[in-house]
């Protein structure tokens, strides 16, 4: 298999192979959303999404830092530090808006750092790591492919909100991806269409994100599994 | 979401799925010494890569054998789920970056 790049439409194609595999995420979570039980659910999956989103920027300035190494010998990774250093900015602080949901919701933000997170994230966002420090950085793409990619729609907001019958003041997170990230989605689709990937690039891209999607729906398969210890300990107001 | 465009189409899918579980099917595959056609007919010989979007048969065809491994694990969700043929539509998850 040879090293030659591939031509324009990486976004396209990686878009394709993510829509064979999101099925996966749509099921999961309809599961959650239209779960007689969400009102407590929601907190978990706020907490499970706290675990992913506080490594989000640590992942981009890991990734900018092995880029910035390649760079001199390595046009893909030449192009990725400066998309990641632009980027970083734009993530900061999202950890910080899912800990201030908690709160609304009446949870101490220091019992949520105690909590030690499921190994399903620590997969799901070790594997980034690998991939960046073993193979090559650009891995990363695919991983903020799927998380970006797909955010809630304001109406999922709001059907939740409803469901929940929790304050609108619980729901910053979702709200402001569902503002941001159509915008953050394009950018990353032009950056990647540029990139002209080599085949085994285009692959490891691939497989990060068809690798998040399932992992991502496995761990939220795991709240809405919790569904008896939530009911049963975790009170919330 | 734009699914594919028939029962048939599903069925030419799930074919395919069934045959990337086997890591040889995947070998020759990518190394292009069997096609997609005949791999769909071998496992279903009532099914037809024909009756696939050309644009799924082109993805297909173009899958690496680790990408068909990974995907082989989807088997089940993704014949039942369908499959997304465009690749500019819109889908909402709970996912967030």
């Amino acid at each position: 298999m040879g090293a030659e790049a591939v031509a324009s439409g990486a976004a396209s194609d990686l878009r394709r192979k993510i829509g064979f595999v999101l099925p996966r995420l749509l099921e999961a979570s309809d599961g959650l959303l239209t779960h007689p039980l969400v009102r407590k659910l929601y907190p978990e999956y706020l907490f499970t999404s706290h675990c992913v989103i506080r490594a989000s920027v640590p992942l981009m300035e890991t990734a900018k830092a092995r880029a910035e190494e390649l760079a001199p010998a390595d046009p893909v990774a030449a192009s990725l530090a400066p998309y990641l250093e632009q980027h970083i900015p734009e993530e900061l602080d999202h950890d910080e808006w899912l800990l201030e949901d908690l709160e609304v919701l009446g949870f101490d933000r220091a019992d949520v750092l105690l909590r030690p997170p499921s190994p399903t994230v620590a997969a799901l966002v070790g594997a980034q790591y690998y991939w960046i420090f073993h193979y090559h950085p650009v891995a990363l793409l695919g991983y903020i492919a799927v998380f970006e990619g797909y955010p809630p729609s304001p109406d999922m907001v709001d059907r939740l909100i409803a469901s929940t019958g929790y304050s609108r003041d619980a729901f910053r997170t979702m709200i402001g991806h569902a503002e941001l990230d159509p915008g953050h989605r394009d950018e990353l689709d032009r950056l990647l269409d540029q990139l002209a990937p080599t085949r085994e690039q285009s692959t490891v891209i691939g497989l990060s994100a068809m690798y998040s999607v399932d992992a991502f729906a496995s761990a939220i398969d795991e709240v809405v599994e919790e569904v008896p210890a939530v009911s049963r300990v975790s009170d919330a107001p | 979401m734009e699914k594919g465009s028939s029962k048939r189409a599903d069925r030419a899918l799930a074919a395919f799925a069934a045959a990337i579980s086997s890591p040889e099917i995947r070998r020759l595959f990518e190394n292009n010494e069997v096609s997609l056609d005949k791999m769909i007919k071998d496992k279903d010989g009532e099914a037809d890569a024909g009756d696939l979007p050309e644009s799924v048969r082109s993805f297909l065809n173009n899958l690496t054998s680790e990408e068909m491994r990974l995907l082989s694990r989807f088997g089940e969700t993704l014949v039942n789920a369908g499959f997304v043929a465009s690749p500019t539509e819109a889908a909402f998850t709970i996912a967030k970056f």
